[in-house]
């Protein structure tokens, strides 16, 4: 099956279950310490007034407005395999070093104290995530934010159980994506509009 | 929630993907699943942003020759 990219007139409807196991073969990898996973980046940010952020590789959505950027689709092509100590390590060196962007965000947010992991699906590695919090947890660190389309933890009972090892720190953000089974735009000249509607925002 | 992990419901409820009567039973739904988050009024609402990769991939959907150009783009250097 070819892997699926972003989304075309006439695609095949997918499982994101199966195209999450697709990925995971693609962004993790078993090394010396522990699963591996792909990241294309670590900083800090102002939202949640402050925090290091983990850009993980990688999606088992395909969502048409997605923001995310070309790794959700290319994951292959894009990021640097860490284990989870090094993710651990880069989320804190990144909070240390605060917003280093942007001054006038810097000048207000003087000091980054949570952590998170966001960009495409972070549940994505089981292993490797809670691997991760295994370094949170022992850290200085009071708060860790999950930010996850909820598709991998909604199917599997044990992923919940062993994140709630980790409940004192973690917060659990769900971006739900639709309420219903619903199609995509109908009309390409919808969508035209829709687009220049967007472009002018 | 059940295991006692602290989480919130955020949703992509731009009016112009989602119509209204489905973001009222996504808040519905939550409301069931979680009455004291009150997502009546407290749901995170994400609205879609005009970034690059969200053009270009809205463009894709339209458009099959864009796609493939970008498709070819990315592989242009193997
Ligand atoms: S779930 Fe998030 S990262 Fe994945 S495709 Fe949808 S918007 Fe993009």
């Amino acid at each position: 099956m070819e892997y699926q990219r972003f989304l075309t007139q006439g695609f095949k409807p997918f499982n994101p279950l199966e195209l999450a196991k697709e990925t995971e073969k693609i962004v993790t990898k078993k090394g010396e310490e522990g699963l591996e996973r792909k990241y294309t980046n670590f900083y800090s940010v102002p939202v949640y007034r402050g925090i290091a952020t983990g850009y993980a590789v990688g999606c088992c959505l395909r969502c048409i407005y997605c923001w995310s950027d070309w790794s959700r689709d290319f994951p292959e092509k894009f990021g640097n395999f860490y284990s989870p100590k090094q993710v651990a390590q880069n989320l804190f060196k990144a909070a240390e070093e605060g917003i280093i962007y942007s001054n006038y965000w810097r000048k207000l947010i003087t000091k980054v104290n949570k952590l998170r992991l966001s960009g495409c699906e972070p549940t994505i590695g089981k292993e490797h995530l809670l691997a991760i919090l295994e370094f949170v947890e022992n850290s200085k660190y009071p708060l860790f934010i999950l930010e996850t389309n909820g598709i991998i933890l909604g199917s599997d009972k044990d992923y919940v159980k062993r994140l709630a090892e980790f409940k004192d720190k973690i917060y659990v953000r769900v971006s739900f994506k639709a309420a219903t089974q619903k199609a995509l735009p109908k009309e390409p000249v919808q969508l035209e509009n829709f687009i220049n509607s967007l472009l002018k925002l | 929630m059940d295991e006692g992990i602290y989480a919130r419901a955020a949703a992509m409820t731009d009016p112009r993907i989602m119509p209204k009567e489905e973001k009222q039973i996504l808040i519905q739904m939550l409301n069931e699943i979680d009455p004291k988050a009150n997502y009546t009024k407290n749901l995170e609402e994400e609205v879609i942003d005009a970034y690059d990769a969200t053009i270009k991939r809205l463009k894709a959907f339209e458009d099959k020759e864009f796609a493939e150009r970008l498709i070819k783009k990315f592989y242009m250097n193997d």
